[in-house]
């Protein structure tokens, strides 16, 4: 795969169809990953593919200007795609090489939450794919009609139980911003909680503002969140965000029967009006 | 620091008999900002107003709250008095204490408590009021008339009478619409085409109306004063300016077809115009059917032509042109009986509809004016009228009633006897609905004088029996159940919208309704305009109309069109939308929750990084202020003049600081 | 004094503490490894690689409330503290303090700092098993340093402890308990010393980066280097040495709090110019702070080489190499940004 990435890379650079390409490196921090930008065609070999690619690169689509080669798994099309229906990008001048994806893995080598019911392990959207050659043996181990299993521990609890817990991590919370800063669908120029006329958030890591700062960003999140999961993985005091979104996720599903990032065409129901509304009110 | 006035109303005693005005008055002295506060018994008097005026002048008021009835009464004449008073007219809060208050509340000393809370709100709200200036548009002085029946042709008459320009777009070959299929109109019997025909002709000869017939709406933009409309011109493969309507290639075509206008009771050629007094007099190819067209045989209509007016290469034209106002008279379209399994799904040939009885009746039509069974071209003599097919009928039709079919049927059962004093009317009807000038006595008449038997009660079935259509009902008035053999059966069917109406409302930005009728933006005080400033409407397409209420309408619609268009431009409310270039990241959820097409994207150069890049941009003229796109912004980069969010939030936060602190 | 504690004989001496002070100690919560207040000895941990925040929350507070104030009237903090014990700091974070130091008691004084400073005695713990992110060696330190300590524990391993006074403060802690070392004992310490010392292999060469800095202000490298960033404030707030804040008022309380240069909106103005929008500016200031502008005002980097910005960075930059990577001679100045 990796020999068939980097052949691919290479022609886009080669035939000036990019100018850059962002991409998976070794990092030697550790055995991971790290993102990596190459503009030339003999930077390609630094190119790497494995089970520790866990970055959505998508993320840097928006500020890397030009013809744009991006290096994408089936969860990071999704945000591509999610990217395109919010004008943000412009498909035109993005190429995407898209990898077939089993699994990824945390930093201690388990299989992450999300990859266990991933249902786009071929990327929904792409210019050039790479397939996978091994057996899609862990594929078939998924339990992808779970989906939304990871919420059934908080959905049977209370609603006060329920407040409690969420109040004990956002204690946690220190406002480093990670969360935001990673997501790929956080890209407002200047953020809700960096407003201050009127104050919306307080911006200090109060149990108030931290909730109010959590609270706002799933809401902004929702019908949007592709579910890369990478805030939660980036949260430096383990907040399970990803529960928070996933919960929006699954209540978009269930009222709209709209899940973000499938199709760039569609409208997220939240930022749509119609004017055959069933409900009066909004006419 | 804002210094605040606040002037606290009687109302005579709406107001004062529930809440203590000076208790009101006497606390809000202590609100933050408040220089000034009073009772007063009537504030919109003169004195009233005059009082708020020099109470500006001798404490130094800069803001004003004026706490009395709804901001939808009287905002108006405080907003002048407060502009009167030297300030900005937007430096001026309504407190509704009379219809959010005194009206609703009987206890006195807790609608005291409320009214002062409701002030309070109003005072920490107008110390964070920006000023606002009425900003202006200019007007382009046409109107656009969409449907050329009689709605829409008496619009551009009276349009033009006010010395405007009007341009109609009819999507059939010829204007004059349902009406011209009509044969007699009641309760005067007079000849549609009579009176309908020389409007048209008059609309055809004004220098200031213009015709767009075979044509259709395609695109709308832009907002009153300034719509920009896209019309397909559809190709007729005739050209208009050099036919003269002489006839020469309709007689010579050789394609003989059903004629629509006719109800498919004659026949028409492939080269047509759909009825003899068609205006524009020009034929139209129906490109389906035309043998040229479709085997490159025939071309007889150009050989004959002898103005050189046949055009096979002709294309569909796409114009756009500017208006300032649009007026909606699409009319309406007949109800499909064929659902109903008791009128025998549409099987019977002899089972027709009003429409179908109006050509048969019609001297020239395609029966020559007689009432004929279809099935073999016999005169019928015995004619069953049922009343209220798909109207009334939650379950099967709509649920509304169709206003007109009651007289229609009265009047097409008087003018069966009129035509052949042997013949037997029958109607079947649930009510009689004859609420209209001299409309009650028509079907007085009709009954009385002409003989038509009226029977209240509906038809549970209609079949064939040795040849014969029989119609079974009960008369719940007698109580029995009656059989009538029946030559000819007519529906009165029901009128309802267009099947592209949705369409159409989506391109204007008006709101319909679950029966896809157009909604006014007011039953009582604004019937013929719609939410979306300088859009119209008039006639059935906003709900089922007989003519006089349509030409009423029609004409109601042109003043409004015109009083817009007196004016060399329109002032906008500056309670509108405002957009922060700084803070948009250009995601356009904006643009897309906007119910009224006010927020198109723009290119600009950020300021910062000095690259371009997409924002939103609120086209002033046509926000109206609802505030969607306040709450679909992410970031908080919109904003709504008159009610800011720091407006909102002092709001917010002069009723639950100290409340807050208590817990 | 040095003194030879079993395991036995130090856990008594952190339950004395207990009693006597408020004590802040390592612990596992929920699966971070965090400084929070403890009463019992089992809680506190005792062989951890390092805490995921450092010490220096409890001097400069994520959010400290400077005073309060309600319809005019001002109420000031109450400044006052319990004596209270930190317990278990790694020599790099113990030597964090004495940078903060400079920054918040050297010319004006902090009073809200130097009270915390004042009444907090530091009982560190020497680190056997440094992480790979680990470069404390290259910044005057290591891990049997006690700069900055009052008393440093060090592991002999086998339950054996080597506890080395740094203050009178200390020295009164060790007073009679443990015996005396001897020579083999540090002989045994030396050996685990130089070992841990070995360990570290990251080693950066500091000597060359003020000029490096101050030759490539314009460079184009800066560009490069801060591509990956994705600008959060986790290697600000991590960091034991990031001192920024933001004071805000929040419902009546005048507030001062972590703020990071990484942020868009830290060097905002009101007027809306922001001399640092750029990501590379933000990115570079980091550098030029902590090596830069810092090493010319006070002598000394601001760095202690706790490898916590590499461990934490959400896409791995690994910042060591960023600065060694830095060119030596000025490149081609990118655009202004």
């Amino acid at each position: 795969m990796l020999e068939q990435l980097r052949k691919k890379a290479k022609e886009l650079l080669k035939n000036k169809e990019v100018e850059v390409i962002i991409g998976y490196q070794k990092s030697n921090n550790n055995s991971f990953t790290t993102p990596c930008f190459i503009e030339s065609e003999d930077g390609v070999d630094r190119l790497t593919w494995d089970e520790h690619c866990v970055y959505n690169l998508s993320l840097y689509l928006k500020e890397v200007k030009g013809k744009v080669g991006i290096v994408a798994k089936g969860c990071d099309v999704k945000s591509i795609v999610a990217l395109m229906q919010e004008n943000q990008i412009d498909r035109d001048r993005i190429k995407i090489i898209a990898l077939e994806c089993q699994a990824q893995v945390d930093q201690e080598g388990q299989i992450l939450e999300k990859c266990r019911t991933c249902q786009v392990h071929i990327p929904g959207m792409y210019d050039e794919l790479v397939r996978s050659k091994t057996s899609p043996s862990k594929i078939e181990s998924k339990e992808s009609d779970k989906e939304y299993s990871v919420l059934e521990e908080l959905e049977a609890k209370s609603t006060p139980e329920r407040w409690q817990f969420w109040q004990r991590q956002f204690e946690k919370c220190i406002r480093c911003y990670a969360c935001r800063q990673v997501c790929p669908l956080c890209y407002c120029s200047e953020c809700i909680s960096e407003k201050t006329a009127p104050q919306w958030i307080l911006p200090s890591p109060s149990l108030k503002g931290n909730t109010t700062w959590n609270i706002v960003r799933a809401f902004h999140l929702a019908g949007r969140c592709i579910d890369c999961g990478e805030c939660e993985r980036v949260c430096p005091v383990n907040i399970p965000l990803r529960r928070l979104n996933k919960k929006m996720e699954k209540e978009i599903q269930t009222m709209f029967n709209y899940v973000p990032g499938l199709d760039s065409k569609k409208k997220p129901p939240l930022v749509d009006f119609r004017v055959d509304d069933p409900q009066e009110f909004i006419r | 620091m804002a210094r605040i006035g606040v002037f606290v109303c009687h109302c005579g005693t709406n107001i004062s008999a529930t809440v203590d005005v000076k208790k009101v008055a006497e606390i809000a002295k202590g609100f933050p900002g408040v220089k000034f506060a009073t009772d007063y018994r009537y504030m919109c008097s003169e004195p009233g107003q005059d009082l708020i005026q020099k109470m500006v002048k001798e404490h130094n008021l800069t803001r004003i709250v004026v706490a009395a009835c709804s901001p939808s009464l009287h905002e108006k004449t405080f907003r002048t008095c407060t502009q009167n008073a030297g300030l900005n007219p937007y430096f001026f809060e309504m407190a509704n204490i009379r219809e959010q208050c005194s009206w609703v509340h009987d206890d006195r000393e807790e609608a005291t408590l409320k009214a002062i809370d409701i002030v309070k709100l109003a005072t920490a709200k107008v110390g964070k009021n920006n000023p606002l200036q009425t900003t202006f548009i200019p007007v382009e002085k046409k109107v656009l008339i969409i449907g050329g029946g009689i709605s829409g042709i008496q619009a551009a008459i009276d349009v033009a009478f006010n010395g405007f320009k009007a341009v109609i777009v009819e999507r059939e070959p010829s204007i004059g619409g349902r009406m011209a299929m009509f044969d007699k109109t009641f309760p005067t019997l007079d000849c549609a085409a009579c009176i309908l025909t020389p409007k048209m002709v008059e609309v055809n000869q004004s220098d200031l109306i213009k015709l767009y017939t075979y044509s259709e709406v395609e695109e709308v933009s832009g907002y009153v004063g300034n719509f920009k409309v896209k019309i397909r011109r559809k190709a007729r493969l005739v050209d208009e300016n050099k036919c003269n309507g002489c006839g020469t290639c309709w007689q010579r075509c050789p394609v003989r077809l059903p004629s629509e206008f006719d109800m498919n009771l004659g026949k028409r050629k492939a080269i047509y115009v759909p009825f003899p007094q068609a205006v524009p007099n020009v034929p139209v190819i129906d490109q389906k059917h035309c043998l040229y067209i479709n085997k490159k045989k025939c071309g007889i209509c150009k050989k004959v032509c002898p103005f050189e007016a046949i055009d096979y290469e002709q294309e569909d034209e796409v114009i756009e042109e500017q208006f300032g106002a649009i007026i909606v008279a699409t009319g309406f379209t007949m109800f499909d009986h064929s659902i109903y399994g008791e009128y025998g799904y549409g099987k019977y040939k002899n089972v027709t509809t009003g429409l179908h009885f109006e050509r048969m009746l019609n001297s020239s039509g395609p029966t020559g004016g007689k009432i004929v069974r279809p099935s073999d071209g016999k005169e019928a003599k015995k004619v069953v009228f049922i009343q209220c097919v798909g109207s009334r009928d939650e379950a099967r039709g709509m649920p509304y009633c169709s206003r007109l079919c009651c007289m229609y049927t009265a009047k097409q059962a008087l003018l069966l006897k009129e035509h052949n004093p042997e013949a037997e009317a029958y109607v079947f009807y649930i009510d009689i609905r004859a609420a209209g000038k001299n409309y009650e006595e028509f079907v007085e008449r009709v009954q009385d004088e002409y003989g038509a038997t009226y029977l209240r009660g509906r038809v549970s079935k209609i079949f064939q029996r040795n040849g014969r259509l029989m119609v079974r009902g009960c008369d719940t008035l007698s109580g029995t159940q009656i059989e009538i053999d029946a030559d000819l059966v007519v529906l009165a069917t029901a009128l309802i919208a267009r099947p592209d109406a949705i369409k159409l409302a989506q391109m204007l930005h008006i709101p319909y309704d679950q029966n896809r009728l157009f909604t006014e933006a007011h039953p009582k005080l604004a019937p013929v305009e719609t939410v979306t400033t300088g859009v119209f409407l008039t006639g059935a397409c906003q709900s089922p109309k007989d003519i006089p209420d349509t030409v009423a309408t029609a004409s109601a619609a042109s003043v409004k069109a015109c009083g817009l268009l007196s004016h060399e431009k329109l002032p906008i409310d500056p309670q509108i939308a405002r957009v922060d270039v700084e803070i948009c990241s250009g995601c356009l959820a904006c643009k897309e929750v906007c119910p009224f097409g006010a927020i198109e994207k723009e290119e600009i150069v950020d300021r910062v990084t000095q690259q371009k890049r997409w924002v939103a941009k609120v086209a002033p003229s046509l926000c109206n202020g609802c505030g969607a796109c306040n709450t679909a912004c992410r970031p908080g980069a919109i904003d709504l003049d008159g009610f800011t969010e720091e407006q909102i939030f002092g709001q917010i936060e002069s009723l639950t600081a100290d409340k807050g602190n208590e817990r | 004094m040095k003194r030879l504690l079993k395991k036995e004989e130090l856990n008594r001496l952190l339950l004395g503490l207990m009693k006597e002070y408020d004590v802040i100690a390592p612990i596992d919560e929920e699966g971070l490894i965090l400084f929070r207040p403890v009463t019992k000895v089992e809680q506190v941990l005792w062989d951890y690689p390092n805490s995921l925040k450092p010490v220096k929350e409890f001097f400069l507070p994520p959010r400290e409330v400077l005073f309060q104030f309600k319809r005019g009237k001002v109420q000031p903090a109450n400044l006052s503290l319990k004596k209270r014990v930190i317990w278990g700091v790694r020599p790099c974070d113990a030597r964090s303090l004495l940078l903060l130091d400079k920054v918040f008691l050297d010319s004006t004084q902090d009073v809200y700092y130097r009270e915390k400073r004042k009444s907090t005695l530091l009982v560190g713990l020497s680190c056997n098993h440094p992480e790979k992110s680990c470069f404390c060696t290259s910044f005057a330190s290591g891990p049997h340093h006690k700069e900055g300590m009052d008393l440093l524990i060090a592991d002999l391993e086998e339950g054996i402890f080597l506890l080395e006074s740094n203050s009178p403060e200390g020295e009164q802690l060790l007073k009679g308990r443990g015996k005396e070392v001897n020579k083999i004992d540090e002989k045994i310490r030396t050996k685990i010393k130089e070992k841990t010392e070995r360990k570290i292999e990251r080693k950066l060469k500091p000597s060359q980066f003020l000029e490096r800095l101050t030759n490539g202000f314009d460079s184009s490298y800066w560009e490069k280097a801060s591509r990956q960033c994705i600008s959060c404030g986790i290697c600000r707030y991590l960091c034991p040495t990031c001192h920024c804040f933001d004071i805000a008022d929040e419902e009546g309380e005048r507030v001062r709090f972590w703020d990071g240069c990484s942020f868009r909106n830290f060097t905002k103005m009101t007027s809306g110019e922001n001399p640092r929008f750029g990501k590379r500016e933000r990115f570079k200031q980091w550098y030029y702070h902590k090596f830069g502008y810092f090493k010319e005002n006070h002598g000394v980097f601001l760095c202690v080489g706790c490898g916590r910005c590499l461990r934490n960075c959400p896409v791995k930059i690994d910042f060591s190499e960023v600065l060694q990577q830095l060119p030596a001679q000025a490149q081609t100045p990118a655009r202004e940004g």
